[in-house]
């Protein structure tokens, strides 16, 4: 697809959230149904898949919407809903490291405590094998590529916001992106999935 | 080994962030690498197949769902900032305490002065360098208890520097050495 198609259906999805946004802000209860439904999953994916453990990111998905609740006015309206709602969720998410000085264990405990606490929702799923198969690759990731990959491919969030979010210049952020696909192509070639058709 | 020019612009380039100018660059070259071309084409139909909402994302559970939806649905609840009313509220609760406050803390100092019955008289003194203080006086000052006549006024008044006109008081000097 070519980028500019993608550019504008983003621009058009932008324009819709800050129509619910304001519908939001307004009192309207629809306005907040309507973000949340379209962004929970996203959010809650990421959030899952950082703390590698679905209680806490239920409450980190809480601490999320509600910062989010209480920050609205600081929305910079030029910026996507999502890649906000992106930055809160990666801000939450360093404070429960920080908080629970846990950020050794999560390095080394990370691929064993995500593989076993996250994998049964994905059971229930119809195409739960490429799920699985993509998901475990995702989870092999060293932490701080999977954080960019997920803000990438699930926030949509811009490199340069990215960089700004993880404190490092766009060059990391990138360097980082690079090494994760090759990552996770390689994970997959593995669990003989052999790459798109 | 993908070219250089895919490690450094390709992201972006599918990201859409490059500015026109690169962008164009860009599209040139990867018109004629055709590493660029197969890395571009393979992440675009990743991000399309596998690196999906429906792959990645995870679903929280009713419970959650319930609670955030509760606690967000009605934001003027929550807004503190947002609104005239809430920074109003928050101003008279300021006030209103500031206020009280005063009125206590004053009301109760007031009456314990009043219970010691402490009646306090500000004596502003002079400086002894003072041009216009008289010689006398100043050396009465080295015995301020003694009594001695009011030379000053002719008013035949007798009086202590501590304890005022002692004449008023009904209190009068004897001279011991008559009797």
């Amino acid at each position: 697809m070519d980028p500019e198609k993608t550019y504008s259906m983003q621009q058009q999805q932008t324009n819709d959230d800050q129509q619910l946004f304001d519908l939001w802000l307004s009192g309207d209860a629809r306005g907040f149904a309507g973000l949340y439904d379209k962004y929970k999953n996203r959010v809650f994916g990421f959030l899952i898949r950082m703390t590698g453990d679905r209680e806490i990111a239920e409450d980190l998905l809480q601490e999320t919407f509600f910062a989010a609740l209480r920050n609205a006015e600081q929305f910079d309206r030029s910026r996507s809903f999502l890649s906000w709602l992106f930055g809160i969720a990666h801000k939450r998410t360093i404070d429960y490291f920080r908080h629970a000085k846990v950020e050794t264990e999560h390095k080394q405990d990370a691929e064993s405590a995500v593989g076993s606490k996250i994998d049964a929702p994905d059971q229930q799923l119809s195409n739960q094998n490429l799920r699985g198969l993509i998901n475990e690759a995702v989870e092999t990731l060293d932490p701080l590529q999977r954080e960019v990959f997920l803000l990438r491919e699930l926030g949509g969030v811009p490199f340069k916001e990215i960089a700004k979010i993880m404190n490092c210049p766009i060059n990391t952020a990138l360097g980082r992106m690079r090494l994760a696909l090759k990552n996770i192509r390689k994970e997959l070639k593995k669990r003989g999935v052999d790459g798109v058709q | 080994m993908a070219c250089s020019k895919w490690e450094e612009t390709g992201l972006l380039y599918s990201s859409n962030e490059l500015d026109e100018l690169e962008k164009k660059d860009y599209e040139e070259h990867l018109a004629g690498c055709e590493e660029c071309r197969s890395e571009y084409e393979s992440y675009r139909k990743e991000q399309a197949s596998f690196f999906t909402p429906e792959i990645l994302g995870e679903t929280p559970s009713e419970k959650v769902d319930a609670e955030i939806k509760r606690v967000c649905s009605t934001p003027k609840k929550h807004f503190t900032s947002i609104g005239f009313f809430p920074v109003f509220k928050k101003t008279v609760f300021s006030v209103t305490f500031f206020v009280v406050g005063f009125i206590v803390v004053g009301y109760f100092s007031l009456n314990i002065e009043n219970s010691r019955g402490i009646q306090k008289i500000v004596v502003e003194e002079k400086p002894d360098s003072f041009p216009s203080r008289p010689a006398e006086l100043v050396a009465e000052k080295k015995n301020p208890d003694s009594l001695q006549y009011d030379s000053l006024n002719g008013s035949d008044l007798y009086y202590s520097k501590t304890r005022g006109n002692l004449q008023i008081k009904g209190v009068y000097p004897v001279d011991l050495k008559d009797k």
